[in-house]
């Protein structure tokens, strides 16, 4: 197995609100490989980006707070720095796109002085050579007549450019790591085809790491090569896209497979999926054993009882489940 | 044809005003939907497929008569609907629903479930107090509610649930038709399937017909019998969920189809790239309105407006160079 | 933050009058907002009751004493006690203020509400006679309603009511047009509900929140508005120991020093208003909460 540029270990992130204390992140461990793409998957109130946000440290304090584990990154723990490390390393060495392309940038500024302004925080370079650097970037995310661009404000351009800028905005340091939050959600189908293409090309010209947070399966299997499933604030599988597809070993992954519809399988004459039931726990709510119990099918006294571990159980494929450990 | 169809729509166009009036100079008009003809029958589940702006939302909205048509005609069980009056209209909308995409602005905030599912008795006079209380119940337990959580408000309920709280709504008038705006797209996947296993399991109940509207493809493949797909206000193809799927003949359809996410790792095709964004509605292309992004484009795309055409049996396609 | 939206259904009813009670009281001021309204209300309510002397009776023996232990806010020209004065007056202000929010509130908000919601030329006019209403100083209008109408303190407050009413309109049309958009008034246009049944009970309940806190804002306001046009002479008539009547009143005094007839009653129209604001704007933090995760 390939080195790791990041590795999280028994994180912890929670929130403190009216209704109580929120868990949003409970214990997550994962890697992400060097030069690799790892795809963070799960469905609203997973943690997803909850643990994103908790790499780059952008966790609002309060009502949230970072309460616990270690986030290794080139050999430093990015929970230890002090806020003013931690801004030399947001948006230089580990870069952030957030789904939102519309609110990620500001209306009221020009697409050209915002780049520059992202590009001059970490390079040193003045406002001309920033400018350069910001026309370079465009025309590698294949933005149609950049010089145009960087002129016109984020309302005037359409949602695939805008994602194309926070893209380029994102990669103008030549971060190591890419955190990227549903980048494409917000877009149409083949703008998000688009997108997609353009983050590998760029990953495999730059030698990027990326974390691909989403909800969506079918973008985990065409761009990653290593997968993370989360649920209830937990990893509940880590494996290689393939070992994944083939050979889902935790019943929540095997449930979610299943109850997708596929565009390329064919239909059940009854037109039934078969669906995971119940509901996703509530993050307030303190389970004793495994947070799936009670939506498992396969679940025995021993889940009700005591929580499982990740462990390996075939080289490089973690499961936390009962049934494998 | 007319005859088993529930829902005919001929030349359908609605067009919006932009700007213009005292001072303002002239009007444009934004071309929401541009010429649409097609045909519901009864019982199915039809699909209409396409992405932003394609006008699929303000078509749905029209057969409803929540817009005005600003051409063409709505024919509801071979009636024409867009000559009803106030009266005429009011018993029209008992056979026709409506399920939308945002549950957390779909439900009346300050409603209890319990109103919010009856809110239709009320409205048409319909049953006594005690019929409706009876009513109300069965069709909460229909959809997966429980008895005690009907006295509920709007917010005390999950996304999903407050979809089938939607789809009681939509049941309580036995309508015909139900017409589903992306009804499953804001929700969670796991919720997905089980809100679309409950349509299907209902309109086998109930003999429902559904127009679906969608961009999730893989969704639309899934539940639908015929698909639609739309581009910039018209329809380019039309077809067999199966056949659309397999072998579309439509460019546009196509680059679609390449672009959605294998969801097996092993089957990765090749993908269609389409040049340059989705022109606007204000000012499409002249003659074909894809003809720009087209792959295969002539000469004649930019010249004439394709017609929806039968080029092999049930299968119709608006393109000069249909092509599988 | 999206992420916390969860599949779940919440554990406290955060729409409970208690809950939201209980946010109220967090906010500090808006706390000292309310114990300023409880004071307000013992004196409107029981303000004569509570007088240690009758706020009518004239004492020429003890005219124009400065506070003391036995008339702790001194006594007025005609010898009347001040703070009895003040207790017994609450009423006459606060319940003019309260009529003129009452009457911007019923006759503004139907026709912001209608206005908004129909938009087009119902809109359009409605609007402009707004914007007429609006493009006069308040207190200019309100005297010119007075005039018209002869002074009083009901006629007071209703003039300033009237000039409450754009007002009013603008808020609940605002909301309005915002309500029209949401997906559960087009349900409801789709299950055949009639245009007067959708106003009634899918916009304006949805529109009351910024409408009470304009109310509550306005109520404050509305004691500075009238003790304003009683000073002038265009509200309560003498003897009403009404706040403004009573500044009035005392004016000519100040420069020979017996400053406790206009000083106190001021004091009270400026307490009265900052309990009304800060009521306000405790109701509207608790209405859009900042940091509060939902």
């Amino acid at each position: 197995m390939t080195e790791a540029l990041l590795e999280i270990r028994n994180l912890h992130t929670y929130f403190r609100t009216d209704e109580g204390l929120a868990k949003a992140v409970n214990g997550v461990d994962l890697v992400v490989p060097k030069g690799q793409t790892l795809g963070l998957v799960g469905e609203s109130g997973c943690g997803k980006s909850v643990t994103a946000l908790s790499i780059i440290r952008l966790i609002p304090d309060p009502p949230g707070r970072i309460v616990g584990g270690e986030i290794m990154f080139e050999g430093l723990d990015l929970l230890k720095l002090t806020e003013p490390e931690m801004r030399t390393v947001r948006g230089n060495t580990i870069s952030m796109i957030f789904q939102e392309p519309m609110t990620a940038l500001n209306p009221v500024y020009k697409i050209g002085s915002q780049m520059a302004e992202v590009i001059q925080l970490h390079q040193k370079v003045g406002k001309a050579g920033a400018m350069e650097r910001a026309l370079e970037m465009l025309n590698k995310v294949s933005i149609a007549d950049p010089e145009r661009r960087l002129n016109e404000y984020p309302h005037e351009i359409s949602g695939g450019m805008r994602q194309r800028v926070l893209i380029a905005m994102a990669l103008s340091s030549h971060p190591k790591l890419v955190i990227a939050d549903e980048p494409t959600t917000a877009l149409d189908v083949t703008i998000q085809a688009q997108i997609l293409d353009l983050i590998n090309v760029l990953k495999d010209e730059m030698g990027t790491s990326n974390l691909l947070i989403t909800h969506d399966l079918g973008v985990i299997f065409e761009m990653a090569q290593w997968v993370a499933v989360m649920y209830a604030g937990k990893v509940v599988e880590y494996a290689s896209v393939d070992d994944l597809f083939g050979r889902p070993l935790h019943p929540y992954t095997g449930g979610l497979m299943e109850s997708i519809p596929h565009i390329d399988q064919a239909v059940s004459p009854d037109k039934m999926l078969k669906t995971i039931p119940g509901m996703v726990p509530s993050l307030f709510e303190v389970l004793e054993g495994c947070s799936f119990q009670d939506r498992c099918n396969h679940a025995f006294d021993r889940c009700r009882s005591e929580e499982p571990h990740l462990v390996d159980v075939n080289s490089g494929h973690l499961v936390r489940c009962w049934l494998h450990e | 044809m007319n005859n088993d169809n529930l829902l005919t729509l001929e030349g359908v166009k609605k067009h919006f005003v932009i700007g213009g009036g005292f001072l303002h100079g002239e009007p444009s008009f934004l071309k929401a939907v541009d010429g649409v003809d097609l045909g519901i029958k009864r019982g199915e589940t039809f699909g209409l497929v396409g992405e932003s702006g394609c006008g699929k939302t303000t078509l749905g909205r029209c057969i409803l008569r929540l817009e005005e048509l600003t051409e063409g005609r709505v024919l509801f069980e071979g009636r024409d609907i867009m000559g009803y009056g106030r009266r005429e209209l009011r018993m029209l909308r008992r056979d026709m629903q409506i399920i939308f995409q945002d549950p957390y602005s779909s439900l009346n905030p300050r409603k209890k479930v319990r109103r919010i599912i009856g809110e239709g008795f009320a409205v048409h006079k319909m049953l006594t107090k005690g019929e409706r209380r009876d009513r109300v119940e069965e069709l909460a337990n229909l959809v997966g509610i429980r008895p005690e959580q009907i006295d509920r408000f709007p917010h005390e309920f999950s996304g999903g649930q407050r979809q089938r709280v939607c789809v009681a709504r939509a049941l309580a008038l036995n309508p015909k038709l139900i017409i589903a705006d992306e009804p499953v797209s804001a929700l969670d996947v796991s919720i997905q399937a089980q809100i679309l296993n409950l349509l299907v399991e209902l309109q086998g109940r109930f003999s429902l017909t559904y127009l679906f509207i969608s961009h999730d493809l893989s969704v639309v493949r899934h539940i639908c019998d015929r698909v639609a797909v739309m581009y910039l206000g018209r329809i380019v193809e039309l077809t067999d969920s199966a056949k659309l799927f397999a072998r579309p003949l439509h460019a546009y359809t196509q680059a679609l189809l390449s672009a959605v996410p294998a969801t097996n790792p092993h089957k990765k095709g090749t993908r269609i790239h389409l040049e340059g964004e989705v022109p606007s509605q204000i000012n499409p292309p002249k003659g074909c309105a894809f003809h720009p992004r087209c792959m295969r484009r002539g000469e004649i795309c930019a010249r004439e407006v394709p017609t929806l055409v039968e080029t092999e049996p049930g299968h119709f396609v608006a393109c000069h160079e249909p092509q599988a | 933050m999206r992420e916390m939206e969860a599949e779940q259904t919440t554990r406290v009813n955060t729409d409970s009058l208690r809950y939201k009670f209980k946010l109220f009281i967090k906010n500090k001021l808006a706390l000292v907002g309310l114990i300023v309204l409880a004071v307000v209300f013992v004196l409107v309510a029981f303000g004569p009751v509570l007088s240690p002397y009758d706020a009518f009776n004239t004492d020429f023996a003890v005219k124009l004493q400065s506070p003391s232990s036995s008339h702790l806010l001194g006594t007025d020209n005609y010898g009347r006690d001040v703070l009895s004065r003040i207790f017994s007056g609450a009423r006459y202000t606060l319940l003019a203020a309260v009529v003129s929010v009452v009457i911007g509130l019923v006759l503004g908000a139907p026709l912001g509400v209608i206005s908004g919601y129909f938009g087009g030329k119902v809109d359009l006019i409605s609007m402009r006679g707004v914007d007429i209403l609006l493009s006069f100083p308040p207190l200019i209008l309100a005297m010119a309603i007075v005039s018209g109408l002869g002074p009083s303190l009901l006629n007071a407050a209703v003039a300033i009511g009237i000039s409450y009413i754009p007002i009013f309109a603008r808020v609940a049309r605002s909301r309005a047009v915002q309500v029209k958009r949401m997906d559960y008034v087009q349900s409801a246009i789709a299950l055949g509900s009639s245009r007067a049944r959708i106003i009634l009970t899918d916009v304006l309940p949805n529109s009351m929140t910024p409408l009470i806190v304009q109310a509550t804002i306005y109520t404050g306001y509305g004691i500075l508005w009238v003790a304003a046009l009683s000073f002038i002479g265009l509200g309560a008539k003498l003897p009403t120991p009404e706040w403004g009547l009573m500044i009035s009143e005392g004016r000519q005094y100040i420069i020979t020093g017996e400053w406790w007839m206009t000083v106190f009653p001021g004091l009270f129209i400026m307490l009265g208003v900052i309990g009304f604001t800060l009521i306000g704007d405790g109701i509207r933090e608790v209405i859009n909460p900042r940091l509060r995760l939902k």
